[in-house]
């Protein structure tokens, strides 16, 4: 019992995290119908961007992640500009050119903070709790607790604002939110630059959890994407959740299988999407063909 | 917003808002769908548009509104619409109920309404005052303002949809296939509601498969097939017209 | 562009492509032949890769998975098995087959950007597997694998290597362009560009995706194969996503459609990858703009350029060529009245339809007889579609059975009823857009089951054979319907008229027994509409019993015996076009006025 709750917390922590993915995914999925595979990589770039401002330049971590966001987002808006003749049209091809955007992201990583990783000193000293005899880390409350308050203002954002309502009537209804008079460009290129802000916030936390390399973003990314499907592709609830569920898969996974947990879960995950492809809450309409 | 108006004012008083098309043409790749259409809607006036699937009503629309690539000349009042963006027809005054009804399925009734309004302020008195208009003149509405617009009857989205295009306080209202759909009980509501917006001084511009709906809801009517106005004349004269009866006879 | 130059050159280009591959190991030093025979490698890989997604569009981010599959058993079966290279070499290649066929379940399930990431977690997986697992030595990787033994030949020699790689090579190439441009790759081109339609004219969609992955997972074998036996060791580093991106890149820029252009872009991008070995990150940077350069601005890549350009010049001249659509001629009328007394061919019975709450069918009976042309009216949004949605297999009846000539078809997918011989058109217009006119034709013209494709493997002459007999009955058929002269076309560029016929062209191709036809004169023009009643007339005369639905109710009386009038989901009313016309139920529901009725009814024109 005792292992299994101290599992349960430690997945938790990194279910945050992949939770944040999830929900930059979703928001784009869900806005653009656009699988955007540069996502893990934008993680990655606000993972060094984060961690460059929080070492080198001594800025509260706080402020270096606003920074990283700030960054990120830009680049997002980058790439929604780059690829918008292709919305609403061919999926196939914007996957690629996202897929050709993570290239040249991961490329420009290696040039700016090079080839080989580095390791981010956790920003909170304190000591870990100890709370009916589990370990919990003081770091992982932090990330819990910052995943938490995004969540928060993600779905305030656009529930009680005009610009969300906006951006999931574009999402719902190009045409119909174009005769409202929604710019509908405007609203994906927030959308996007959002999303890019997520994978920021995921990537910055993510820093003193694991290694900062240019490759962290695949493994971080795919499970990202992972959960957003298992919730249900665009939808932000299940994001959340699905994100969980990844994060504690994964723990399990390492406690009982060691090396072979990605194996595992990816195993355990391609099972269920096979079971419900609309994921856990997702709408079922399965197309017969 | 910058409003391309390309010709100023030269009359002291504005000739009202008169819609005015002119060789208006559609093409969707190598396809005409709309050739070379003619008509003026007046303000208050209603016109309809009748015509088969495939005659081209729908892209008519969708040309006044610059949802598809066009041809032709566009005026309303004095403004040259083939200048402006499809999102900025609706600040220069014309609503557009889509065909379909196209309301925002994941969005509360309210939601749907208040984005109608989507280029004035929410919080403003004047978007209050539409809202509450919306809801004297679509009571069902007022009763579901909570519920998502998917949940809805496919009469209620379509009193949501004109509804939605109402709440831009336009002075000409585009409606493509309002009775589509809905059982003749609903059309009636339809009809009524129609009338009452004219009463009002609305502009209307009705594309219907329906020929009694249309028929009653306008002064005045345009026949299309093939992408071109085959015959016009008032609602009441092409009602007795028996080439209109044998072609639309089951529209 | 006459035939007889072209007859020439193809031999011509062919023998100098052989005298440039035998020549070429004279002219390069050692690392050279290196690096060339690691590009053919990837020319397979990419292969493989081309089928699954360009071809059958299936989006398959696991090749490199299935090239490291391949690589790993064969480095197993010799060094920790004992086996010799080429049986541990075929063992391989069958494995990486059963794991292609593994991953390509999700795809039956799931399209596009879902398979893509699914497919890409299952080779993260694989990668996870070999730098943990001891058998496959972890992240160094398995070294010393035998030389491959071949008649004494020495293949430690990479140039000797060179050759055996280049015939394996060009017996996979031209193996995969036979599977592209015979019945297989044109029926999964078919499913690519729409998979409704496909099912519709008889391709059997889930055994096409199955085969697809198939294909990619057999082509990253060979390649995975070779690869062992040219490097001798493997390790977990080769087969990561950062080489897989790499593959999709190759294939992207070459054009993912064209099976030389995906062996174009491996080849030039493994050979530029060398270049720039020293300046690694800078050649990534590159591919990953060219990447995004070629989606936005040349998605069919660089093979796609040549067409592309042809069809500006075209534009530029004003299509030179005007080719003109013939008039339709008559089918051989069918014997009078063969039978009668059989079963009807459609019979429907209280059939239900719920989309969520909505009611789109509500207890819907009907009997269509042998030999009818039966109209279905009704005003929009009154469940006509979905009837013949849920008849032709695309929806699943919430209730009811369907019987198909006395033989329940209830549940029954596409492309069985296709087979069983209903077939259907569109409302929307569903062609292939990609293929030819002539392809469109062939892919409905070709009557086998999907699971006659064993036969591309054990007896290629019998697809040979067919096909040529298949293409004869496509230029006969293209000729009744007055489409000569469009073979060759796209139907996508091809006025709304053309289409029409096209579509009507296709589904009569499966030689049908019943003809569903969804709003055939939707815009279509007098002339044009007059045409469509001698063509279905003339359809109905040669046997086939037809069923369309229509709002052009002058053509409704003038074709059909009987009609169907649909509202609200449910019958309202049945007989002949002058009984239902003047039904009070009828006039109500679908007129939208009872005064109208009073009025004089239309003569009828024939």
């Amino acid at each position: 019992m005792q292992v299994f709750l101290q599992t349960l917390i430690g997945g938790l922590s990194l279910g945050a995290v992949y939770a944040l993915v999830a929900m930059g995914f979703s928001l784009v999925y869900r806005t653009m119908g656009l699988v955007n595979f540069a996502h893990a990589d934008v993680l990655m770039i606000g993972a060094y961007t984060a961690s460059t401002f929080y070492t080198s330049t001594r800025l509260p971590f706080a402020v270096a992640m606003v920074s990283a966001i700030a960054v990120t987002g830009l680049i997002g808006l980058v790439i929604e500009r780059v690829l918008r003749p292709l919305e609403n049209k061919d999926v196939t091809l914007m996957l690629i050119g996202t897929i050709g955007f993570g290239m040249v992201l991961q490329a420009v990583a290696i040039l700016i903070w090079g080839a080989t990783g580095r390791a981010v000193p956790s920003p909170v000293k304190a000591a870990p709790l100890q709370v009916l005899g589990l370990r919990i880390r003081t770091y992982d409350l932090v990330v819990v607790a910052v995943a938490a308050v995004a969540v928060v203002l993600l779905v305030a954002f656009l529930q009680r604002t005009k610009r969300g309502a906006a951006m999931q009537a574009v999402a719902m209804d190009h045409e119909a939110a174009t005769a409202v008079g929604i710019h509908v460009g405007r609203s994906n290129a927030i959308a996007f630059a959002i999303g890019a802000g997520l994978a920021a916030l995921a990537g910055g936390l993510v820093g003193p959890m694991l290694y900062v390399s240019p490759t962290m973003g695949g493994t971080l990314g795919i499970k990202g994407f992972a959960a957003a499907m298992l919730g249900g592709c665009g939808n932000i609830p299940g994001a959340v959740v699905g994100g969980l569920a990844i994060g504690v898969l994964d723990s399990y996974a390492a406690g009982h299988f060691q090396g072979y947990s990605e194996l595992v879960v990816f195993l355990v995950f391609t099972a269920i999407i096979m079971i419900r492809p609309t994921g856990l809450f997702g709408e079922t309409t399965v197309s017969r063909a | 917003m910058n409003e391309p108006r390309t010709v100023p004012a030269e009359k002291e008083t504005p000739p009202g808002d008169t819609l005015t098309v002119e060789g208006l043409s559609v093409h969707y790749g190598g396809v005409r769908a709309v050739r070379s259409v003619d008509f003026t809607v007046a303000p208050g006036q209603a016109v309809g548009i009748i015509g088969a699937n495939g005659a081209g009503k729908t892209s008519t629309l969708k040309a006044l509104m610059g949802l598809v690539p066009r041809s032709g000349r566009i005026r309303f009042g004095d403004t040259d619409m083939t200048a402006v963006r499809a999102r900025d027809v609706v600040r220069h005054g014309i609503g557009y109920v889509p065909e379909g009804r196209h309301v925002f399925p994941g969005l509360t009734v309210e939601r749907n309404l208040l984005l109608g309004a989507y280029t004035r302020p929410w919080r403003s008195g004047r978007t209050r005052r539409a809202l509450g208009e919306a809801y004297e003149l679509f009571p069902v509405l007022g009763e579901m303002r909570g519920r998502l617009a998917g949940a809805l009857s496919g009469g209620q989205q379509q009193m949501l949809a004109v509804g939605r295009a109402l709440m831009a306080e336009p002075r000409l209202l585009l409606l493509d296939e309002p009775s589509m759909g809905l059982s003749p009980k609903l059309v009636e509501d339809i009809l009524a509601v129609l009338r009452r917006l004219r009463e009002e001084g609305l502009s209307l511009l009705l594309v219907e498969q329906n020929a009694k709906l249309t028929f009653e809801a306008t002064s005045d009517c345009l026949v299309m097939e093939n992408g071109e106005v085959v015959m016009t004349g008032t609602s009441a004269e092409l009602r007795d017209d028996v080439r209109v009866r044998r072609i639309y006879l089951g529209l | 562009m006459s035939l007889s130059p072209r007859r020439f050159i193809r031999p011509a280009g062919l023998v100098a492509l052989v005298v440039v591959a035998w020549a070429l190991p004279y002219g390069l030093g050692g690392y050279a032949i290196h690096v060339v025979d690691i590009a053919l490698v990837f020319a397979l890989l990419a292969i493989g890769m081309g089928l699954a997604m360009g071809i059958a569009g299936q989006i398959n981010l696991a090749q490199i998975a299935f090239f490291g599959v391949a690589a790993y058993a064969t480095a197993i079966l010799t060094t920790r098995s004992g086996l010799g290279f080429w049986t541990a070499a075929v063992l391989a290649v069958l494995a990486t087959g059963l794991i292609g066929l593994l991953v390509a379940i999700p795809a039956l399930r799931m399209q596009s950007h879902y398979l893509g990431i699914v497919t890409l977690g299952l080779a993260l997986g694989f990668i996870n597997w070999t730098t943990n697992a001891e058998l496959a030595g972890g992240a160094d990787g398995i070294s010393a694998i035998p030389v491959p033994p071949l008649f004494g030949v020495d293949l430690s020699s990479e140039y000797l290597y060179y050759y055996l790689e280049v015939v394996v090579f060009a017996v996979a190439l031209a193996f995969g362009l036979f599977v592209a441009r015979t019945s297989l790759g044109r029926r999964m081109r078919a499913m690519r560009d729409d998979p409704l339609a496909a099912g519709a004219v008889g391709a059997q969609i889930p055994l096409l995706r199955m085969t697809a992955f198939l294909l990619a997972s057999v082509y990253g074998g060979v390649a995975g194969v070779l690869y062992a036996g040219l490097v001798r060791f493997v390790a977990p580093d080769t087969f990561n996503i950062a080489n897989m991106f790499l593959l999709l890149a190759m294939v992207v820029i070459g054009g993912r459609q064209s099976l030389v252009g995906c062996v174009i872009g491996a080849a030039g991008l493994s050979l530029v990858r060398e270049q720039l070995v020293d300046h690694a990150t800078y050649a990534q940077l590159g591919f990953g703009v060219v990447v995004v350069g070629m989606v936005v601005f040349a998605p069919t890549g660089l093979a796609g350029i040549p067409a592309r350009l042809r069809g500006v010049l075209e534009r530029r001249r004003g299509s030179a060529v005007r080719a003109t659509l013939r008039p339709f001629q008559p089918y051989e009328p069918a014997g009078e009245t063969e039978r009668d007394d059989g079963p009807p061919i459609l019979e429907v019975r209280e059939v239900g339809k719920r989309f969520r709450g909505l009611k789109a069918l509500d207890g819907v009976s009907l009997t269509v007889c042998h030999g009818e042309i039966r109209g279905i009216v009704g005003p929009n949004g009154s469940g006509k579609t979905t009837l013949f949605n849920v008849v032709s297999g695309f929806y699943r009846a919430s209730a009811g059975q369907i019987a198909l000539a006395g033989r329940p078809v209830s549940g029954a997918r596409p492309y069985r009823l296709s087979l069983l011989g209903l077939a259907r058109t569109f409302q929307n217009l569903r062609l292939f857009d990609d293929l030819t006119v002539k392809d469109n034709v062939l892919v409905a013209l070709d009557r086998t089951p999907t699971r006659a494709i064993w036969r591309y493997v054990l007896w290629p002459v019998a697809i040979w054979r067919r096909e040529r007999r298949l293409d004869h009955r496509a230029d006969e058929l293209l000729a009744r319907f007055g489409l000569t002269e469009f073979a060759a076309t796209r139907p996508s560029s091809l006025p709304y008229g053309i289409q029409r016929r096209i579509e009507i062209a296709r589904a009569m191709a499966g030689s049908p027994r019943l003809l569903l036809l969804d709003e055939p004169a939707a815009g279509l023009n007098g002339e044009e509409v007059r045409q469509l009643a001698e063509i279905v007339r003339s359809i109905r005369d040669s046997g086939v019993t037809v069923v369309l639905i229509e709002h052009n109710m002058g053509l409704v009386m003038s074709l059909c015996e009987r009609v169907t009038v649909l509202a609200g989901g449910s019958i309202i009313a049945e007989g002949t076009p002058a009984e239902v016309v003047g039904h009070p139920k009828v006039i109500e529901a679908y007129l939208g006025d009872s005064a109208m009725a009073d009025l004089p009814l239309p003569e009828v024109t024939q």
